[in-house]
C-alpha cells in the first residue's frame, strides 16, 4: 500500500470510529488499531485537559498529566471491563494522577496543622444557589476572565472537595454508580457532592465579588 | 470521588473508640447525613471532640483539631433542600426546570466548560501523547525481545537431561558464535530504533521551540564535559532537555550495549545524567546561542547524535586520544549516527565525508594526528567550526 492510500485508509477508519461509542473504539485500540487511540485522545482532549487543569491548577502540569493518563490507559488496557463505561474509568485514572501530583506538591510545602481551614466561618447559614451571583448564560462575560475566576474559586475549595466536585461533574455517573464504585453509602456520596457544590458556590461568590470590587 | 481524600473521617473513627455509644452514633449520623445534620448535634460532637484534647498528648490534640476543623467545614458547606434537589437531578441526569436547576446547571457548565483550546496546542498535545505511547510500545517490544528465553522449558527425566546436555555441548561450539552474531544484530537494531524515537522527539521539540535544538544553557562556563555537574558545564544536559520535557525517554537514550545506561529515574527532578558512564549517546556540541534547525542548508550533513564518544572517555580516564577509534558501544564495531534530517546510519569508522572526524572539532583534527600521544589535547571548551563540522560529546 503506498503512502497516499495508507493515509486515506486511516482517514476513513477515523471517520468510521467517530460513529462508534467510546467502548467500541477502545476495544479496537486494545486489539492493536493505532487510529482508534488517536480518535479517543482527540475525543477527550478538551474535557480531560479541562478537568486536569481545574484539578491541579495549572495548564503545563495538566498537559503532563494528560499524557500520563493516556499512557496509563494504554498500560492498563487489559484490565478494562468492557461491560463498564470508558469515560468514568478514564477520569478515575486522571484523578489518581492528579492526586499523586498534589500529594507531591504538598510534601514540598510545610503544612501548618494548626492553621484554620480556609473559608471556615462558624454560624454560617446553608447555601441557597438562587442567592449566588452566577452570571446568566447570555451575559457577555469574558470567557478567559470567567475561566480564571472559576479556577480561583476551585483552588479555595481544597483538594478533597475540589476532586469530589470535578468528578461529580465530569465523570457523569449516577450517585448509585459512584457509591458502588467507591463502596460507600449512597447518603455519604450525596452529602459529599452537596458539600462540594455548596463550598464552590460560596467560594465563587467571594472571588466574583472581589473581582467586581477590584474593577 | 475517592474515599482516601476524607482521611479525617478515619481519624474520627479512631478517636471514636473513646466515646460513648450515643456520641458515636451522633458522629456517624453527622458524617453519613453530612451537611443535613442539625446544628445542635454538630455543636455537641464538637464539644465532645474537644474533651479528647489533652495537653500531654500532642498527637491526640492535633487529631482532635483536625477532626473539629473538618466538622466545622462539612457543616458550613451545606445546601438548602431546593438547591440540593437541583444538584441531585443534575447528577442523576434528570431534567429539572426550576430556577435552582437552571442556576446549578449553569454553574456546572462554568466548571466543565471554558475558553476553547487553540488547534495548534491541541494538536501538539495529541502528538506528544501518541509519541509517548509509541515510545512505551517500542520499549516494551525491546524488553520482550531481550527477555524472551532461548532455553526450552518443561519437565524431563534424568536420561533426557543427560542426552540434552551432551547435545548442547556438541552444538555449543557451532551455535554460540552464530547466536552472538544474531544478538549483536538485535542490539544494533534496538539502538537504531532508539535513534528513530529520539529523532521524532527532536522533531516535536524543534516544532514547539521555534526550530531551536534543545539547549539547557546559553553557553558553557569553560567546559562541556563535566557530566552531572551544572548545565553550563555539561553538554549532555543539553540533550537531557528532551528527556526532562518528555520528548524522549531515558530508555530511548539507553543503548542496550552500555551496561551502565540509566533507564529509570525521576527525570523531571533531574537536569543531566549523573555520570559519564550512564550516557549512551553523544550530542552535537553547539556554539553559544545554540543552533536553529531551519538555519542549516544541508541538514543531512549535520550530525545531531551518535553512539557515545570514546575520545571523551579516554580524556576523562587520563589516557591518550585515539581519534580513529569507534564508540565502545556495539563492541567497538562501529556507531550509529543521527542526522538533522532525521535519518540514522551505521558507520564502521568515525571518519565521515571529507575526512571529518565525528569525535573532534575541525580545529583540533588539523593537528591531533601529529600530537595524538599528548595528554589533554581536548580541554572541553572547543566548539565546531560550523554546522557541517561533525563533533559530538561526551
Amino acid at each position: 500500500m503506498d503512502e497516499q492510500s495508507a493515509q486515506k485508509s486511516s482517514h476513513d477508519k477515523a471517520l468510521a470510529f467517530r460513529e462508534q461509542s467510546d467502548e467500541e473504539v477502545f476495544v479496537a485500540f486494545r486489539d492493536g488499531d493505532p487510529v482508534a487511540y488517536r480518535v479517543l485522545i482527540e475525543r477527550y482532549h478538551d474535557d480531560l485537559l479541562r478537568f486536569l487543569t481545574r484539578l491541579v491548577g495549572d495548564r503545563a502540569a495538566a498537559e503532563d498529566l494528560f499524557q500520563e493518563t493516556f499512557l496509563q490507559v494504554h498500560l492498563s488496557a487489559d484490565t478494562f471491563d468492557e461491560a463498564r463505561r470508558f469515560r468514568p474509568w478514564l477520569f478515575t485514572i486522571a484523578a489518581n494522577k492528579g492526586r499523586d501530583l498534589l500529594r507531591k506538591r504538598k510534601r514540598r510545602r510545610t503544612v501548618e496543622l494548626s492553621a484554620p481551614i480556609r473559608g471556615s466561618d462558624r454560624g454560617s447559614s446553608m447555601v441557597d444557589l438562587l442567592e449566588v451571583d452566577v452570571p446568566s448564560p447570555d451575559a457577555q462575560m469574558d470567557l478567559a476572565e470567567r475561566d480564571s475566576l472559576v479556577q480561583q474559586a476551585l483552588e479555595d475549595l481544597g483538594p478533597a472537595l475540589r476532586e469530589v466536585l470535578l468528578l461529580g461533574y465530569f465523570q457523569r455517573l449516577s450517585y448509585q454508580q459512584i457509591a458502588e464504585d467507591l463502596g460507600i453509602p449512597l447518603g455519604t456520596v450525596k452529602s459529599r457532592m452537596h458539600a462540594a457544590v455548596a463550598a464552590f458556590a460560596r467560594s465563587w461568590q467571594r472571588v466574583s465579588r472581589e473581582s467586581v470590587d477590584a474593577e | 470521588m475517592h474515599d482516601e481524600m476524607f482521611e479525617s473521617d478515619d481519624r474520627i473513627n479512631e478517636l471514636g473508640s473513646s466515646l460513648s455509644e450515643s456520641d458515636k452514633r451522633a458522629i456517624d449520623a453527622l458524617f453519613e447525613d453530612g451537611v443535613d445534620a442539625d446544628e445542635t448535634r454538630a455543636t455537641r460532637v464538637e464539644a465532645l471532640m474537644s474533651l479528647l484534647s489533652s495537653p500531654v498528648n500532642e498527637e491526640r490534640e492535633r487529631d482532635t483539631r483536625i477532626a473539629i476543623a473538618q466538622l466545622a467545614t462539612r457543616r458550613e458547606h451545606a445546601l438548602t433542600p431546593t438547591s440540593a434537589g437541583a444538584v441531585d437531578r443534575y447528577i442523576e441526569g434528570e431534567t429539572g426546570s426550576s430556577s435552582a436547576d437552571e442556576r446549578h446547571t449553569f454553574m456546572a457548565e462554568m466548571v466543565t466548560g471554558g475558553a476553547p483550546y487553540d488547534s495548534a496546542s491541541r494538536e501538539t498535545l495529541i502528538e506528544r501523547t501518541l509519541g509517548a505511547i509509541q515510545r512505551e510500545i517500542d520499549v516494551s517490544e525491546k524488553r520482550h525481545i531481550m527477555d524472551t528465553p532461548i532455553t526450552p522449558s518443561g519437565r524431563f527425566r534424568l536420561a533426557d537431561l543427560v542426552s540434552m546436555a551432551a547435545m548442547i555441548l556438541i552444538a555449543a561450539s557451532v551455535v554460540i558464535p552464530v547466536m552472538g552474531g544474531m544478538r549483536s544484530r538485535e542490539l544494533k537494531s534496538i539502538c537504531n530504533n532508539n535513534l528513530a524515537g529520539v529523532a521524532q522527539g527532536f522533531g516535536l521539540y524543534t516544532g514547539a521551540n521555534r526550530d531551536t535544538l534543545p539547549v539547557a544553557t546559553a553557553g558553557f562556563g569553560g567546559s562541556w564535559m563535566d557530566v552531572g555537574t551544572t548545565p553550563d558545564r555539561s553538554n549532555s544536559s543539553n540533550l537531557f532537555v528532551l528527556v526532562r520535557n518528555d520528548y524522549a525517554s531515558l530508555q530511548d537514550l539507553a543503548c542496550p550495549t552500555n551496561p551502565n545506561a540509566l533507564v529509570d529515574g525521576d527525570v523531571h527532578a533531574m537536569t543531566d545524567w549523573r555520570s559519564l558512564d550512564e550516557i549512551s549517546y553523544s550530542y552535537r556540541v553547539m556554539a553559544d546561542g545554540g543552533l536553529k534547525a531551519t538555519s542549516v542548508d544541508q541538514p543531512d550533513r549535520v550530525v545531531l547524535l551518535a553512539d557515545r564518544s570514546p575520545v571523551v572517555l579516554r580524556i576523562v580516564a587520563g589516557q591518550p586520544v585515539r581519534p580513529e577509534e569507534n564508540t565502545p558501544n556495539h563492541d567497538s564495531r562501529g556507531q550509529h549516527i543521527l542526522g538533522l534530517d532525521g535519518a540514522s546510519m551505521w558507520t564502521v569508522t568515525p571518519r565521515l565525508g571529507q575526512g571529518d572526524n565525528l569525535w573532534l572539532p575541525r580545529t583540533v583534527e588539523q593537528f591531533i594526528y601529529e600530537a595524538r600521544d599528548q595528554l589533554g589535547i581536548i580541554k572541553g571548551n572547543e566548539a565546531p567550526s560550523g554546522p557541517t563540522d561533525a563533533f559530538v560529546a561526551p
